[in-house]
């Protein structure tokens, strides 16, 4: 016997009546904190996009390496802190004010120019962008902290070999040059080294 | 009822998942073992689709539909389980909560209409949900299962047999 669609037409509406479970408060709030994170990186980026279009030319190919590796760090750090709701990093260090001069210890900074040229530039953007803030990137540093013997270790070829651990500290700067205020990221790293011991 | 088919971009996320979100769990129910990992491959489909392609156009019941079966396969993988037809399979074993919510009246046929549905093959079983609930086409879901639209219409009318044939025994003990 051919069944009938027809004779189902009950039972489908039915079915279609059942009111279906609700997806959860918690993931209705995972999918909130999740856009929204995402959201926040997605206006970092914006502005950071902003900022190197009108960024003069660096004569060091210092500082691009430095603002390569640098910014989606920091930006990983806002992403973290709104995402995870930890603690905030720490404040920049006197972020409305020049800083008087470099940090103990640095073993690299690398300051852009600050040419007649770029004060022209910058007053040019701000006639030309009145109220619309840009942060330019001024300094890019990384201070070792030295480092420390961990280990001796036996590598899997037998090799004996000692496990160093150096200490960083990257730094990038930011400045707005419409309102003399100043944004620093500090990111710690460490990088683990393994050194063979070769005897003689 | 508003169409599944309706686009995203004058509404923010929480109104659109409030009214969608329940056919996007359901249906994520098929191809999970629990309410947690359905509601996973939900939160990690739909985040995709809302940053990155609610912009490309695309009907986005379909495009999120395939992306939780998508996320549901990568689950079962990561997890040591070879194919979707076992996560069913442990789905009826693990009864972690009805896919309808609880009514004043009548609530003795929900639950029996939950129960014929968990009897059914997993099979006719997914093609029921997407069809009923997911509101999808035998063509889009042939398209989702890889079947070929007749197959689906199939397994979708052996279902309906089956699951009236159920309620029935129900009704007249």
């Amino acid at each position: 016997m051919i069944d009938d669609p027809q004779d189902y037409q009950e039972l489908e509406k039915e079915l279609r009546s059942l009111r279906l479970r609700a997806p959860s408060a918690a993931l209705h709030a995972r999918i909130g904190e999740a856009l929204a994170a995402s959201q926040a990186l997605a206006d970092f980026r914006a502005l950071d996009q902003a900022a190197l279009r009108t960024a003069p030319v660096s004569t060091s190919a210092e500082p691009n390496r430095w603002l390569h590796w640098g910014l989606p760090v920091a930006a990983a750090l806002v992403v973290g802190t709104l995402a995870f709701r930890g603690p905030p990093p720490p404040p920049p260090a006197n972020p409305l004010s020049l800083p008087a001069s470099a940090p103990a210890g640095a073993a690299q900074n690398v300051p852009l120019s600050s040419s007649t040229a770029d004060r022209e530039l910058d007053l040019s953007l701000a006639t030309r962008h009145p109220g619309v803030d840009l942060y330019k990137p001024v300094a890019a540093e990384n201070v070792s902290f030295g480092d420390d013997e961990e280990k001796v270790i036996t590598l899997p070829d037998g090799t004996t070999a000692r496990e160093l651990r150096q200490r960083y500290l990257d730094k990038v700067t930011w400045r707005n040059p419409q309102t003399n205020a100043w944004l620093t990221w500090s990111v710690p790293r460490d990088e683990v080294r393994v050194v063979p011991i070769r005897a003689y | 009822m508003d169409s599944p088919t309706s686009t995203p971009h004058h509404e923010t996320w929480s109104d659109w998942f409030h009214r969608h979100g329940p056919r996007l769990l359901v249906c994520a129910r098929q191809w999970t073992r629990s309410v947690a990992d359905a509601e996973d491959v939900v939160q990690e489909a739909f985040i995709r689709f809302w940053r990155r392609q609610r912009s490309l156009g695309g009907e986005p019941m379909g495009l999120l539909l395939t992306s939780i079966r998508r996320s549901a396969v990568d689950l079962a993988r990561r997890e040591g389980r070879r194919t979707l037809r076992e996560q069913a399979v442990e789905a009826d074993r693990h009864d972690d909560g009805g896919l309808f919510e609880a009514t004043s009246t009548g609530d003795d046929r929900r639950q029996a209409i939950e129960a014929a549905l968990r009897r059914l093959p997993a099979e006719q079983r997914e093609v029921l949900v997407l069809k009923i609930w997911g509101e999808r086409t035998f063509d889009q879901i042939g398209e989702a299962l890889a079947i070929s639209p007749n197959t689906a219409a199939s397994r979708y009318r052996y279902a309906l047999k089956a699951l009236r044939g159920e309620l029935s025994s129900v009704e007249c003990p």
